[in-house]
């Protein structure tokens, strides 16, 4: 038995595998950095690419959320490097807290914000109702 | 600094996942094993060591100054998390401070730099309890600072002011709430 390559198989074929399980969205949401001591980043209302890059023009903080490191990771860079060129830093728990995000910041020291992003195991906090 | 390196700090401006996940795994395992390090020394920091290790979270803070006078050594700071609280860390020096100038490639002299990361780290000195504080700032400076004992002092900021947000213009306005 045979198959076309080029063609998507049939309904029912034994050969038939079930599609790749979409990798889960990113979202882009306002942020800011939660006072106290877990160094956490709450976040805010969803925002779209062009408002996040809004955002930190003006040296607010945003944050990329979901459950792929890579796509919030990518998502975090093409933020910021539509503002300027940046740099990356990785939290520790003793200097940041042990909630605080790696993000992404402007290589000119004096423009402020970040552009956080969410990983396996650090998450944005979300703000009390 | 014996963890976080500048090398390190280097290699996690690589481009690209693999390059980048190389440099997160590197950077966790620095992090493991100063965590490990630090629970060595807990049961021999005074409580000002102890405090200025737990009491404060430093990345990202504003350097506003920084100078010597004979044994002591001054770091005057605002700190990146709300309230922005201005903090002066005062080192009563063990031995001379070792300050290293070499700039990241990106960086210029003239630019005032945030403090990036830090380590305390134990050191012998015959009977007497020393401890060095390392600290790496975002121009690229190292300074290594060997102190007997050290002090912190907050206050609210009257200047620097405290951050406020600045306006988003209106054109991009959430889409949502």
């Amino acid at each position: 038995m045979s198959t076309d390559p080029t063609q998507p198989p049939a309904v029912g074929s034994a050969t038939a595998t079930p599609a790749p399980a979409a990798s889960p969205p990113t979202t882009i949401h306002e942020a800011e950095l939660a006072s106290g001591a877990s160094g956490g980043v709450i976040r805010g209302a969803e925002i779209d690419f062009g408002t996040a890059v809004a955002r930190r023009q003006v040296e607010q903080d945003v944050v990329v959320c979901g459950d792929d490191l890579k796509a919030n990771r990518r998502q975090a860079e093409q933020i910021e490097s539509a503002v300027g060129p940046y740099v990356r830093s990785a939290p520790h728990k003793q200097s940041a807290g042990p909630r605080a995000l790696p993000h992404f910041q402007q290589q000119e020291g004096s423009h402020e914000g970040h552009t956080f992003y969410e990983t396996l195991n650090l998450r944005a906090m979300r703000r009390k109702a | 600094m014996n963890y976080f390196t500048r090398q390190r700090y280097l290699a996690l401006q690589d481009r690209g996942d693999d390059a980048m996940d190389a440099a997160d795994a590197a950077w966790a395992e620095a992090v493991a094993r100063y965590e490990t390090y630090l629970q060595t020394i807990r049961p021999e920091m005074p409580e000002a060591v102890r405090e200025l290790l737990d009491g404060f979270y430093l990345h990202d803070a504003r350097v506003l100054s920084m100078g010597r006078r004979g044994d002591t050594f001054v770091i005057s700071l605002q700190l990146d998390v709300p309230p922005n609280e201005l903090l002066t860390i005062t080192y009563s020096l063990a031995g001379t401070p070792e300050i290293g100038q070499e700039l990241f490639p990106w960086a210029t002299a003239a630019v005032t730099p945030d403090w990036l990361y830090e380590e305390i780290e134990r050191i012998r000195a015959g009977n007497e309890r020393q401890f060095v504080h390392s600290i790496l700032f975002s121009n690229g400076w190292e300074v290594r600072l060997p102190f007997r004992a050290v002090s912190m002092a907050t206050a609210y900021p009257t200047f620097p002011c405290p951050r406020t947000p600045k306006p988003v213009p209106p054109a991009s306005a959430p889409r949502s709430a």
